[in-house]
């Protein structure tokens, strides 16, 4: 009797463990992994105008694929060209603008009946801007940004993707493929998770424990903090919520590394779009990617890596190292008094205890051809302590983070790609957001100086500038005050020509770094 | 795997059957022979002769008189009592229809039912293996339009045609127009079964293919279902090998088996490419729909006799599990070779097994849109993808 009754409890709670899971997992409940797809969702998949005219229920195969090259004798729309690879309705690659996906995933003339869900970029969906990032609303304009400006705008250049797959990993990519399936799986592929590594093509990534980027952080010694979501200093990206380690958003950092690495670096052979002003932007260059070297460890002090946010392992959220802030090279003779001070230039205006670096003074490199060397003409020489043989370090503002960065004050931040860029296309170069950390770009609080540039504004996002902060710093061994209000190493100009990656010789912003060489990372 | 349900009743029961048709008047049917017929009808998987036996009469008239009545047997639909050719008492559907959905075989001539007026109930497919011809009446979407007052609303062509040159009604531009091809004039059901190579029609129905060799790949043997073609000559028909009930029942070890042959993939088909397969029969009006694969041998269509893999998801096809899987008769495959096969196999074996044009459409009539075997317009995606799903595993 009592083994009855037992039996009969288990039933019961086997039925209540059934009843509970169909309940919370009523998505993963209906089928595999197309019918659980994006595509192949019942309620929003695809859905050709045509075939659905037919009566091919939403996500259907028959929508995309016609087994036949033809229905019923007849093509359905669009119609023209031969049979195309795949038995999909159109020819699955010609150009950036002209390709499969893009008949469905676009503006005006696209083929599918309509969308459950605009396809606006990642500043929309998970950075939350909904007021300034309602355009580009479908994939085909992302990925045929409008340029900002001259020469603007940055696509991921869909040839350029195509040939490097297929020389990557040929066995999976051929001449036939979309190069869209580089990074989607078109039967796998959610609308929660829609990417898949082209190293692992039948498995979604980023929806798995250990593919987050909170996972990331962790096995690199790391942390995360994720962006603001728009207009907000209380939520966060990807989803809006409270969540900011990381643990709802994909790795990033992984999945864009099986091509962008170390012996990969994949330059942009696209010939850009001229911007509005074509007289002037007649010649668009193509941009130079620069590489990145996950695996470099002298970039990340210890770690490998080359991420943005690994400064910080070398300084604090402030700018300064303990306290103390940071070199910007040495105190110069410049620095002493005005230059050029003609006719004497090659007197020594070091102050006392302290004399003009030789080396530096027998360079004799002349510019302007005056017969006076530069670095006599325009006192770029180090004063040197007569009695320790050394330099003394300028310090100046180096620019602090922002919240929510500030806030976390984590001393080995990491960023995810995303937070930074858009995966498709952008009307600025590199395929930088416009909206980030919770800002439009446009958003920005003018102070004294030239007006910034985009990439300033851009940057600013997170990081104080030069033009944000007055600081002073007693330096001792000169018994002077310095008063940056301003002042920035390397002078004013375009952020992302000293910062970016593997800008680890550029500048001098982590020379103070222990274990980061006379140069260290700048990103 | 290949033991045929051939039993030492057959003999037996050939006996029985001759009798029957010996004393074809029911009134003087003995209660011996009576018995003899339950005992039969009990043991209906024995196989049936394709070739046709009985009494003359059951399918021939001299005078299509008796007693003052017109011998002709009408089908659905059909007026015209007069004299038929070959002295035959019926069109083809005369002999292969009912007005009633339940019959499959004839029970006097043993003909299979592959017309039904009112819809067959008979199994859960409802139709033979070839399907009924039944759904074409008010859908000309669901299966050869084979009636001759019945044209295709929308196709004026077969789909996929590549032949020319034959004539606006000939076999391969359509099967509801009459033409005259090798002989005769043909309309409908001879299009395609009892071509031949000559004049007239081949008899096939008194081919010697039976139950003993269920293996037709002959003219002699009247090819599988008669399909014959003309292509090459007299080795142009289909090889096969036939039910005994044409899948009246069908199961993983009751089915029939088709031929197929893994050759060009850039090419409109036809018996001298693809050999005697069932999908070379079809490419003699759907040609273009062969034509798979781009220069690169990349599918540009789906394939028709082309090898499942025994790789990614195609490696769990049919339930499979090391290469082998499980016959679904509702997704019939087709065999490499068919030499010395006496009966059907219970597997699918990947990597060697081929989809063809009959892995997902029935050759007559379906309940389903374009003739295909399942509901592909189901408003249900999982019914709707469901064929598909037999081999795409991963798109479930």
């Amino acid at each position: 009797m009592r083994g009855k009754n037992i039996f009969s409890i288990l039933i019961v709670f086997c039925l209540l463990i059934a009843l509970l899971w169909t309940f919370f997992y009523a998505d993963h409940a209906i089928g595999g992994p197309y019918l659980n797809s994006a595509h192949g969702n019942t309620a929003y998949g695809v859905n050709r105008s045509a075939t659905a005219t037919i009566g091919y229920t939403k996500g259907h195969c028959g929508h995309c694929h016609e087994q036949h090259a033809s229905i019923g004798a007849t093509e359905p729309v669009p119609t023209g060209g031969d049979a195309s690879p795949y038995a999909v309705f159109s020819n699955n690659f010609i150009s950036q603008s002209q390709n499969f996906c893009l008949d469905c995933h676009k503006g005006m003339g696209s083929v599918q009946m309509s969308f459950d869900r605009v396809n606006y970029n990642y500043s929309y969906w998970f950075g939350g801007d909904t007021i300034n990032q309602i355009t580009p609303n479908n994939i085909y304009d992302a990925m045929n940004p409008a340029p900002y400006g001259c020469c603007d705008g940055s696509r991921h250049d869909l040839e350029t993707i195509l040939n490097f797959v297929k020389t990557q990993w040929p066995a999976t990519f051929k001449d036939e493929s979309n190069p869209c399936n580089a990074c989607h799986n078109p039967h796998l592929s959610q609308r929660g998770f829609p990417i898949v590594r082209p190293t692992d093509r039948n498995n979604i990534w980023g929806d798995s424990p250990g593919e987050k980027m909170s996972d990331y952080a962790l096995a690199h010694g790391s942390q995360y903090m994720a962006p603001y979501r728009y207009n907000s200093t209380a939520t966060y990206e990807p989803d809006g919520s409270a969540i900011n380690d990381g643990s709802n958003v994909p790795d990033y950092i992984t999945f864009c590394s099986d091509c962008h690495n170390a012996p990969n670096r994949i330059d942009s052979l696209a010939s850009l779009t001229p911007g509005y002003d074509p007289d002037n932007c007649a010649i668009c260059v193509p941009r130079e990617i620069k590489q990145i070297d996950s695996g470099n460890m002298s970039r990340t002090y210890g770690m490998a890596g080359d991420y943005h946010g690994s400064i910080t392992r070398c300084f604090d959220v402030d700018g300064t190292k303990g306290g103390v802030w940071r070199a910007c090279g040495c105190f110069k003779e410049s620095y002493f008094t005005a230059h050029p001070h003609p006719p004497d230039y090659y007197t020594d205006e070091c102050p006392a205890g302290y004399a003009r670096d030789a080396v530096c003074a027998s360079n004799t490199t002349d510019s302007n051809a005056n017969g006076i060397p530069d670095n006599i003409e325009f006192g770029n020489c180090c004063c040197i302590s007569t009695t320790t043989g050394k330099s003394v370090a300028f310090p100046a503002w180096w620019g602090a983070i922002k919240p929510p960065y500030e806030t976390a004050n984590y001393p080995n931040f990491v960023l995810n790609c995303t937070d930074c860029h858009e995966p498709h296309g952008s009307q600025r170069p590199y395929l930088l957001r416009t909206t980030v950390n919770g800002k439009w770009w446009h958003t920005w609080t003018p102070v004294p100086g030239p007006a910034p540039s985009w990439d300033q504004r851009f940057c600013s996002t997170c990081h104080y500038h030069y033009r944000d902060k007055t600081v002073s710093t007693y330096v001792p061994e000169f018994n002077v005050t310095i008063s940056s209000n301003g002042w920035h190493c390397g002078g004013p100009g375009s952020c992302i020509n000293c910062h970016n990656h593997n800008s680890y010789d550029r500048c001098w912003a982590c020379t103070w770094c222990p274990t980061g060489g006379v140069h260290g990372h700048a990103f | 795997m290949k033991n045929r349900k051939f039993t030492r009743f057959t003999l037996f029961v050939r006996f029985a059957r001759l009798e029957l048709c010996k004393l074809s008047n029911p009134g003087k049917l003995p209660i011996f022979f009576c018995l003899l017929f339950a005992l039969w009808s009990l043991f209906s998987t024995i196989p049936l002769d394709a070739k046709i036996t009985g009494n003359c009469s059951n399918c021939h008239t001299m005078h299509n008189s008796q007693g003052g009545e017109t011998m002709v047997i009408l089908g659905p639909g059909e007026t015209d009592t007069a004299p038929q050719s070959s002295l035959l008492r019926a069109s083809c559907l005369g002999c292969h229809s009912k007005t009633e959905g339940s019959t499959w075989k004839d029970p006097v001539t043993g003909a299979p039912i592959v017309f039904n007026s009112q819809q067959p109930s008979y199994n859960p497919v409802m139709g033979l293996a070839a399907g009924n011809f039944y759904w074409i009446q008010t859908e000309d979407e669901y299966g050869h339009n084979i009636f001759p007052g019945n044209p295709d609303n929308t196709l004026t062509v077969a789909p996929g045609n590549v032949t020319s040159g034959c004539g606006v009604e000939c076999c391969h531009n359509n099967l509801y127009g009459v033409s005259k091809g090798f002989g005769v004039q043909r309309q409908g059901c001879s299009k395609c079964h009892m071509m031949g190579n000559t004049d007239g029609p081949i008899g096939y129905h008194h081919k010697n293919n039976d139950a003993a060799e269920p293996l037709a790949d002959s003219a002699d043997k009247g090819w599988y279902r008669f399909l014959d073609g003309h292509m090459s000559g007299s080795g142009s028909g289909v090889t096969g090998v036939e039910d005994s009930d044409w899948q009246a029942t069908a199961a993983v070890n009751d089915h029939n088996e088709y031929l197929g042959f893994s050759g060009t993939k850039t090419s409109a088909g036809g018996f001298s490419s693809l050999d005697n397969t069932v999908t070379a029969y079809c490419t003699g009006c759907h040609g273009n729909f062969h034509i798979e694969q781009d220069a690169s041998s990349v599918w540009i269509r789906h394939p028709s006799d082309g090898v499942v893999p025994n790789s990614g998801e195609f490696a769990a096809a049919f339930g499979a599990s090391g290469g082998t899987g499980t016959y679904d008769p509702l997704i019939p495959v087709a065999r490499p070779s068919l030499t010395g096969w006496t009966g059907p196999a219970s597997t699918v074996t990947l990597g060697t097994d081929l989809v063809m044009c009959l892995s997902c459409h029935r050759a007559h009539a379906s309940p389903y849109f374009k003739m295909v075997r399942w509901d592909y317009k189901s408003a249900t995606l999982s019914t709707a993808l469901s064929g598909c799903l037999v081999c795409h595993t991963s798109k479930n």
